[in-house]
């Protein structure tokens, strides 16, 4: 056994030597050895190069945000929703399900299809939004960097990259148990495993459930909504194979079974719908990361197969009413290649950075929509009935399918490159990538149905013809898509460890794609076409949307100040964007939403965050964040929106906490008292700034004992019981509201051995 | 959302191109067929048959010639031949379509070779530009796919011919004057509404088709994708010609399937061409006493320089 792993690490060892032989370069911190954490540290100190770094983040010309594993436990952050308000300018709201795990930064967001920041894990690119959203039993760290990542992170990252790191066997040995118990009947619980099987390999397993029983009630049927069960499995392998080589592994997956939305109609306040909803979902993840360092440079494999297995199913009117289900299914396979290699030249005052970046990914989608009874007689039989009341027609039955199948298979090659200049305080820095993506969608919508046209004469309804409806259509679109992603930026750091200032300008991008959600709309229209009313869509031109692009212009600093009692981080940003990404609901009695480009947007505001050490005891952490996110140019052929504020971005966040620490007896046992205040708002609803939730505040707050390997918590959020929305939309002329969580209480306990 | 289909189609009909076997020039000869309204100069007197023209084209020197053999005045059939003429070719670009033009003028020729009917005051174009659109109509013939003739000429002094085609796509404005629900007067605008006339050439009857009906910008109104108006009346005047009718229950398809549709009644409808070449026309109706439209627009592009006249 030895000889066979022995032959496999020389074999692998000179794979990478091999592709190294001419380059000189100096090795960087690896960006899991976050470096663990205690409760009795008062002020966090972290200086991680991330994969993709030249220097420690904190003095990159990045405004960025890094959540430690102690300060995640205790704002009892899992996912990374758990740290939308903490972070200025960062918001992502509940909007009912998981696989809506929608992001804003710098009101820039999205729905549906594209993200608009990146996620990694333990290097891994998460490729799909909708797998975003999963708990992570064991998170060492959190670093959110906000502002475009396309240079040397490509697509999708235009408002920022959020990478996740899990903690590491080589950094921590042993058991980490965690168990909490919460109102609305939520039941967490992890076990956690790690070990050093030779003082070169370490090996972990973390399992992890996490279930509630909701906190919203269906009124139709009085069961709980917002119910939830969620186990994930992941495990990690360390090996260091030589001095130079490194080997890392991680594998996940989790298996999440949601209920419905907690959607709200306004005319009645009730939620209340009579259709199944529920969301099932079954992910799983492997990324393999090789490093070689070499003499003054290092060259990283991030190789990774992802997999996804979901469905949808919605009672899509949300009524208690029949009009019509959804249900998608879809299957997602992806697999991406990251070859980065660095450097550094004349000592140190020249860095520089490069890679290749590849990917693959193959969809398959089956979206049914189904009309029933009362959609069938409103929205298919009124209509044409009130076209011709003398030829009524009737269904031939009360329920029939629009079919919509999907196939998308979707490639890119990337190359990128950065490079750096240190001269003297100044850092001078240039990076370019180069995007090539190419994108298909073959389409399949059909339906077979039908119905009968009768006659009224003098009272008496006759029989005059049946009409019979056999739709097929099947299509293939592609699209390609190539852009230059160019990013410049200076930086000046002060003497004496106090910190820096920095400008930078950079452009970030967003892929464009397909409405696949507007099939179901096409295939209606058709078949109202096929019965004389209503005009008709043109496929090319509604199921497809372009890429979105910004320029990116930002200042700002990190402040280390009073002997690091008190750091800060500041920066002001103006964006400007072409072709918005925007999720509509199109008028008039449309099942679907669909995705358009908005013409031109701005955005400008700023951010700053404080952690401050007042006293050996207290200390003080927050942060706020401003957006001023408008339409330069948005008509939609109905309204221009010139001058409006971009929706469901809110315009402030708010994160304010205290933390008082109180030794108790002997060393190691201390209470740990927190007080939080969460806020966000006001936001906009729609483009016609007509609905708005107003900024709101939620209170939240914690007591820890902490003593040798075991801590008991505490907490609350939303004490005050704040009332708001997280969600607001249209369908069919209806207005819909999610509430907000009212107050939740929790208890915790979290060993370690 | 509306769905016009101006498309480019290219010279299709009976086309034969070969190489003269005197020269090295490029020849192609294409016959097309049109309608004939032939108008009596001293009577005023007008009547209307199907025909076709036979151009040969020597593409090499931009010249052409026309013949043909079924020419008919009163049900009588006649030949035509013109010389050989110089004539422009023109790739056009519109917001309705690209295609080719060719603008041939000032030909002359005699109508069965009688040195008394010398043909004069001579225009032609034949332009692929023109108005078209894809969906089939139950109950009528399938759509022409050929390019349109417009042309117009004097035989001798008796009579005066101009070409149309007796199944063409008018496009344009529609305006639509109606009173709402709340008794208001309203005025609605639309150029998405086209209007197919297919004439029976042989019963002077006509069908109107308008594609993409919506006489008001009320949401109780949906688009109609197609309202068929048929039996309706033709009469030949001198130069121009009408398409007429009087309470008439329009019917609309589903699915091949045409159903009568009382509410949409066309009390009255009249459709009268108001050019001189006969490209363009305008559509007057009243509908179930409720809207009151007009409509003006053209079936096919063409181009006038008088500096060439």
């Amino acid at each position: 056994m030895l000889t066979i792993v022995s032959s496999f690490a020389a074999m692998i060892k000179r794979c990478l030597i091999l592709s190294s032989l001419l380059v000189h370069a100096h090795a960087a911190v690896w960006a899991d050895e976050a470096p663990a954490d205690s409760l009795s540290t008062t002020l966090e100190e972290v200086s991680v190069t991330a994969l993709k770094r030249l220097n420690p983040v904190m003095q990159e010309p990045e405004a960025v945000t890094i959540l430690t594993e102690a300060e995640l436990e205790r704002l009892g952050a899992r996912t990374i929703r758990g740290v939308s308000d903490v972070v200025p300018n960062f918001y992502m709201p509940e909007y009912g399900s998981r696989i809506t795990s929608t992001i804003y930064v710098r009101g820039i967001g999205a729905r549906m299809d594209n993200p608009s920041v990146g996620l990694n894990v333990d290097n891994v690119p998460y490729l799909n939004k909708d797998a975003y959203d999963f708990d992570v039993a064991d998170i060492a760290m959190v670093e959110m960097l906000r502002g475009p990542q396309s240079t040397l992170y490509g697509r999708n990252t235009m408002a920022g990259v959020i990478n996740i790191t899990t903690l590491s066997p080589m950094r921590y040995q042993g058991w980490k148990v965690f168990g909490e118990f919460a109102s609305g009947t939520s039941i967490k619980g992890s076990v956690g495993w790690y070990h050093k099987f030779a003082p070169d390999f370490g090996f972990s397993v973390t399992a992890d459930y996490s279930g509630r029983n909701g906190s919203f009630v269906n009124l139709y049927n009085g069961k709980k909504v917002d119910h939830e069960r969620n186990w994930a499995l992941r495990t990690k392998q360390h090996w260091n194979v030589s001095h130079d080589l490194t080997l890392r592994n991680v594998a996940s997956a989790g298996f999440l079974r949601q209920g419905g939305y907690p959607y709200e109609y306004v005319g009645t306040g009730e939620i209340s719908y009579n259709d199944t909803c529920f969301y099932r979902r079954f992910t799983f993840a492997d990324g393999l990361t090789a490093s070689y360092r070499g003499n003054r440079y290092e060259l990283t494999s991030i190789t990774s197969v992802q997999h996804i297995d979901d469905n949808m199913t919605l009672d899509q009117d949300f009524l208690p009413e029949s009009f019509f289900t959804l249900t998608q299914k879809k299957k997602e396979t992806s697999i991406t290649e990251d070859l980065v290699i660095k450097g550094d030249v004349g000592e140190g005052k020249y860095h520089w950075l490069a890679g290749v970046f590849a990917f693959y990914k193959h969809l398959d989608m089956d979206a049914p929509v189904t009309f029933k009874d009362k959609g069938i007689a409103d929205l298919i039989e009124s209509h044409r009935n009130s076209a011709n009341p003398s030829y009524p027609i009737e269904w031939n039955s009360r329920s029939f399918p629009l079919n919509s199948t999907f196939t998308v298979p979707t490639w890119g090659v990337a190359a990128y490159h950065e490079s750096e200049l240190h001269v003297a305080n100044w850092t001078f820095s240039a990076g370019l990538r180069v995007d090539y993506e190419r994108s298909v969608l073959n389409y399949r919508s059909y339906c077979d149905t039908g119905y009968a046209i009768f006659h009224l004469d003098d009272g008496n309804r006759l029989p005059y013809h049946d009409v019979s409806i056999d739709i097929d259509d099947t299509g293939s679109i592609a699209r390609d898509f190539v852009t230059l992603l160019p990013q410049i930026a200076a930086t000046y750091t002060f003497d004496s460890n106090l910190g820096n200032v920095y400008g930078k300008i950079s452009k970030g991008y967003k892929a464009g794609g397909f409405n696949t959600q507007m099939f179901s709309d096409v295939l209606q229209q058709r078949l109202m076409g096929i019965m004389g009313i209503g005009a008709q869509y043109d496929v090319d031109e509604i199921v497809s949307f372009k890429p979105e692009q910004s320029w990116n212009f930002e200042i700002g600093s990190h402040l280390n100040l009073m002997d690091g009692k008190l750091t800060m981080e500041l920066a002001a940003f103006y964006i400007d964007c072409r072709d918005q990404q925007l999720t509509m609901f199109p008028d008039g009695t449309t099942t679907g939403r669909i995705m358009t480009n908005a013409g031109k947007t701005r955005s400008f505001g700023g951010e700053i965050s404080v952690n401050a050490t007042l006293t050996s005891r207290l200390s003080f952490t927050g942060s706020y964040g401003y957006t001023n996110a408008k339409f330069r140019k948005f008509f939609n052929g109905i309204n221009d929106f010139k001058g409006k504020t971009l929706p469901y971005a809110p315009q402030n966040t708010l994160f304010l906490q205290g933390l008082w620490r109180q030794p108790i007896g002997s060393a190691g046992t201390e209470l740990l008292f927190d007080v939080n205040l969460r806020g966000a708002g006001k936001i906009y609803w729609n483009e016609e700034n007509d609905m708005a939730q107003n900024f709101y505040a939620t209170l939240g707050a914690s007591a820890t004992l902490g003593l040798d390997n075991m801590e008991f918590q505490v907490w609350g959020r939303n004490l005050t019981g704040t009332k708001y929305h997280t969600f607001y939309f249209m369908s069919m002329g209806n207005e819909f509201l999610q509430r907000g969580r009212g107050v939740e209480i929790g208890l915790a306990a979290r060993l370690r051995f | 959302m509306k769905k016009n289909i101006f498309a480019l189609i290219a010279m299709t009909g009976l086309v034969m191109t070969s190489c003269n076997t005197d020269s090295n020039d490029t020849t192609s000869t294409v016959e097309y067929p049109t309608c004939n309204l032939v108008t009596s100069l001293s009577t005023g007197v007008s009547s209307a048959s199907t025909g076709s023209y036979r151009f040969l084209f020597n593409i090499t020197q931009a010249k052409v010639s026309f013949a043909t053999d079924n020419f008919k005045i009163d049900g009588n059939s006649h030949t035509l031949a013109s010389d050989t003429v110089s004539y422009v070719s023109y790739m056009v670009q519109t917001d309705h379509g690209t295609g080719s033009l060719q603008d041939i003028r000032n030909f002359k020729g005699y109508m069965d070779r009688d040195r008394n009917m010398k043909i004069t005051d001579s225009h032609m174009m034949i332009s692929s530009v023109f108005n078209y659109n894809l969906a089939p109509v139950p109950g009528l013939t399938t759509i022409k796919n050929h390019p349109m003739i417009v042309g117009q000429y004097k035989i001798g002094n008796e009579w005066e011919v101009r070409t149309f085609s007796d199944d063409a796509f008018y496009s344009g404005k529609t305006v639509t004057n109606y009173k709402d629900r709340d008794g208001s007067d309203k005025t609605f605008e639309s150029t998405g509404m086209m209007y197919r006339i297919v004439i029976d050439m042989a019963k002077n009857k006509a069908t109107m088709v308008i594609y993409n009906a919506k006489f008001s910008d009320s949401e109780h109104e949906p688009v109609k994708s197609m309202i068929l108006v048929k039996d309706l009346d033709v009469k030949w005047g001198a130069g121009y010609y009408t398409v007429t009718g009087k309470d008439i229950v329009p019917e609309m398809p589903e699915n091949n399937v045409l159903t009568p549709n009382p509410k949409y009644i066309f009390n009255d409808i009249t459709f009268r061409t108001t050019s001189d070449d006969l490209v363009s026309a305008s559509i007057d109706y009243n509908v179930a006493g409720i809207y009151k439209g007009s409509f003006s627009g053209a079936y096919v592009y063409v181009i006038y320089d008088k500096d060439k006249e």
